[in-house]
């Protein structure tokens, strides 16, 4: 798409803006308690992984890393699926989705 | 296309080092927005944004086929999925961050956030003293903007995964119609009707 003599930002900075979103998202799953924005968080990290996956790809060289940001996608589509379906189950148990109070295997 | 770009530009002001610390900058506020909105709905319409400048950032760094997968799959399928439950559920307004709480849960929540700022400028250390100079492509443009690049090593040497994503999937769908299906309608008497 572009020509090779463009310039693009170095990897440690791309490294850094992966490392900041997903700080971001851990920040979310820990601290908020809606269960579908804990797992919109999730999904966040996943993406901020997939986005050092891809820089590293490029310094490498290495056709495999972009192969498994692929593959990250597909998982990625599974446990979105598996876990929007246990947000249903839960709203179903409890009549809400705040996980505080999914405290059933509490001790 | 180079010969539009004038020549002796400073390193930041060319297009693609800009349109790259623009959707950067992007990506990261709406991932603080997904975080602190209250309304679900809200949050999930930043986190279409955060998709979307991700695969604009994977435009740029000429991977063209993974930010279209990024928005099939993720802006598109998942981002539907997300809205489509909210509104199944009717989880319209939820407590935000520290909200409908005491001081306990707002000094647990400045400690986390200062906690993972801490995290961050360690590691953001570890990665600037790789040193900037590092070049951000080991293999020329015209040979990573090819999909042959991206499919010759999927269908050679990791075809078993890719054929295990498909069970994966299928596996994934059964779960989830049996633990969301109605047990009762399963379990009703057949003479009851």
């Amino acid at each position: 798409m572009f020509p090779a003599e463009l310039p693009l930002l170095p990897a440690p900075a791309m490294l850094t803006l992966a490392l900041a979103l997903f700080c971001v998202g851990a920040c979310g799953v820990l601290l908020r308690r809606n269960a579908i924005i804990v797992f919109a968080c999730i999904e966040m990290m996943m993406n901020s992984a997939n986005l050092a996956f891809v820089t590293m790809a490029d310094v490498w060289g290495q056709a495999e890393g972009r192969l498994f940001v692929f593959f990250i996608i597909i998982v990625a589509a599974a446990e979105a699926a598996v876990g929007l379906g246990i947000v249903i189950a839960l709203h179903r148990l409890h009549g809400s989705v705040d996980l505080d109070r999914a405290s059933l295997m509490r001790g | 296309m180079s010969d539009f770009i004038p020549q002796g530009l400073p390193y930041l002001l060319q297009p693609t080092v800009l349109f790259q610390v623009l959707f950067g900058l992007l990506a990261l506020g709406s991932a603080l927005a997904v975080v602190t909105r209250r309304n679900p709905v809200a949050a999930v319409a930043w986190l279409v944004v955060h998709f979307v400048a991700t695969a604009a950032l994977y435009l740029l760094m000429n991977a063209q086929f993974l930010a279209m997968v990024q928005v099939l799959v993720y802006a598109g399928a998942i981002i539907v999925l997300f809205l489509f439950v909210i509104m199944l559920l009717q989880v319209d307004q939820q407590p935000s961050l520290g909200a409908e709480s005491g001081a306990g849960r707002k000094v647990l929540v400045i400690a986390a956030s200062l906690a993972f700022v801490g995290l961050f400028i360690s590691m953001a250390s570890c990665a600037c003293r790789m040193g900037f100079d590092i070049p951000s492509s080991g293999v020329p443009a015209s040979t990573r903007d090819t999909i042959q690049w991206l499919v010759r090593p999927l269908f050679e040497e990791h075809l078993v995964a890719f054929e295990l994503s498909s069970i994966l999937l299928v596996a994934a769908m059964a779960g989830v119609l049996v633990f969301t299906t109605r047990r009762q309608a399963v379990t009703a008497e057949p003479g009851d009707a």
